[in-house]
């Protein structure tokens, strides 16, 4: 990793540049705010580690410029200062540093500080990776809309109200929710590997294509599966892989592709597939058109012990008001249909919100009951 | 060995050694050597420093008597030598709050500080270093 030590100071600069040679850093030295803005536009720097005050310009109008020019990726900054006090942190954090040192620098402080820097950072870059990879994925699927964003939030709602159950709140503690929020969209990834044929079909599918559609949880599983084991710290992977696989189980035995029942599907697994079916269910489809929350929300009701997990239904029934609110923000490309009072009482849905420019998803997947 | 101090500075007194050289060895990652060329850049460099401060002092540029003091601080931290630390802080101090009124004491104090420290590497054989 390449770190970029801007110090005015010639003997600082010397002993804390070679502090970070010997943990392992590529080190680039600056002796001013300006020198070490045009070495960052060439890039390739990850960490910046500057000094408070320098000439040209100091380490806060550095940290500044940094954060107003530098979009793509972000760059982790340490200043290091002999001031003290909660202004100092404020005005520091405030310019965009995202830790501090003190003078005279400790190497081995140095070394945990710029180590934790590299853990931020591999966080970016992974969440990143996750969704542009989903994202990929349903991108052969014609247009989802924003299928992946309100899935995932759904997952995170029904998984923050039944961590508030003794049941599941060892299970599902704040990291956890966080897994399922970060890695539920991959749940069909493994759609890559369908035909166009198939996935593609503008229509109900028949019995042989709805067969190989269904690979795509076995697809989608054993791929992360081998991911998984090739980078058996990365616990994401793990999450990734029980929602991939068995997303499509049912509480009662009757799903695919083990026809895994009740617990034995993994918490991870019972939670996402709730939350696709009801995104699926208010989502227009070139089959069907989006029902109503009403609707939806009565089919997962019928679907108790059955489909679902009951402790995940009575969730996702005591954070309804969530779900809608989710529903609502990210459907205003998408045609709604929302429950309204204006609903006229033979149930034909209204329309509630402006139709605009219809985006469908030819995934028949999610409708079966 | 004890310190002058003059009758008019609030310098306290100082009766530590010149320097911490484990201290300076420890931040060196264990290199003496190298703690030794950081010592020897630090006296080459020192004497401009104190040019400079004297420099602006005679022209009122208490700013930049701050300034200076505020970086040669930094130096005088991590090389481990707690006289010269002590007094640049006192001279960023009246630099900063305008005092300029005992800033040459400040200063007979600051070359005395720096004697015993040149005093103590002379005693170690620095060589001087390469820039």
């Amino acid at each position: 990793m390449r770190v970029l030590l801007v110090e005015d100071d010639p003997i600082q600069s010397e002993m804390v540049e070679e502090a970070l040679l010997n943990f392992g850093y590529e080190v680039t030295c600056a002796a001013n705010g300006r020198d070490a803005f045009n070495l960052l536009r060439a890039g390739g720097y990850s960490i910046v580690v500057s000094d408070w005050e320098m000439p040209e310009m100091n380490g806060i109008e550095l940290c500044r410029m940094i954060r107003s020019k530098y979009k793509a990726s972000y760059i982790y900054i340490i200043l290091v200062t002999s001031r003290r006090g909660t202004e100092c942190v404020v005005e520091g954090l405030n310019a965009g540093a995202d830790d501090f040192i003190s003078k005279p620098v400790h190497p081995q402080e140095l070394f945990v500080r710029v180590r934790a820097g590299e853990r931020v950072l591999s966080l970016e870059s992974r969440d990143l990776t996750i969704f542009s990879l989903a994202k990929l994925a349903e991108s052969r699927d014609t247009e989802t809309g924003a299928h992946l964003e309100r899935m995932r939030e759904y997952s995170r709602i029904v998984g923050q109200q039944l961590s508030t159950h003794h049941k599941f709140k060892d299970e599902l503690d704040g990291d956890n929710i966080q897994l399922i929020y970060l890695t539920s969209p991959l749940h069909d990834i493994g759609k890559v590997g369908i035909p166009d044929s198939v996935l593609l079909k503008a229509g109900k599918l028949t019995k042989e294509e709805f067969e190989i559609m269904k690979q795509h949880a076995e697809i989608g599983g054993r791929t992360l599966d081998a991911a998984a084991n090739a980078y058996p710290d990365a616990s994401f992977l793990n999450m990734a892989r029980d929602i991939a696989w068995t997303h499509h189980e049912k509480y009662d035995g009757s799903g695919y592709p083990h026809g895994l029942s009740g617990e034995k599907i993994p918490l991870c697994g019972r939670i996402v597939a709730i939350a696709d079916v009801y995104d699926a269910l208010t989502s227009k489809r070139v089959y069907k058109e989006a029902f109503s929350h009403e609707k939806a929300r009565q089919i997962v009701l019928e679907g108790k012990a059955k489909h679902f997990d009951p402790y995940v239904v009575d969730a996702f029934m005591e954070s309804e008001d969530q779900i809608l609110e989710i529903s609502g923000r990210f459907h205003e490309n998408d045609e709604v249909i929302l429950h309204s009072p204006l609903t006229p009482l033979n149930g034909a849905p209204t329309l509630c919100t402006p139709p605009v420019k219809t985006r469908t998803s030819a995934s028949p997947i999610a409708v079966s009951s | 060995m004890m310190s002058s101090v003059t009758q008019n500075s609030s310098i306290p007194e100082v009766q530590e050694a010149p320097i911490q050289f484990d201290e300076l060895v420890e931040r060196c990652l264990g290199k003496i050597e190298f703690a030794e060329r950081i010592l020897t850049k630090f006296n080459e460099r020192f004497p401009e420093s104190i040019d400079q401060l004297v420099q602006s002092s005679e022209q009122g540029d208490l700013e930049t008597v701050a300034s200076v003091a505020h970086r040669l601080k930094g130096a005088a931290a991590n090389i481990s030598a707690p006289g010269i630390l002590a007094v640049v802080e006192q001279i960023e101090t009246k630099g900063r709050s305008g005092q300029a009124d005992d800033l040459a004491c400040c200063f007979d104090q600051l070359m005395s500080e720096w004697t015993r420290l040149t005093d103590y590497t002379t005693s170690r054989n620095l060589a001087p270093s390469d820039s």
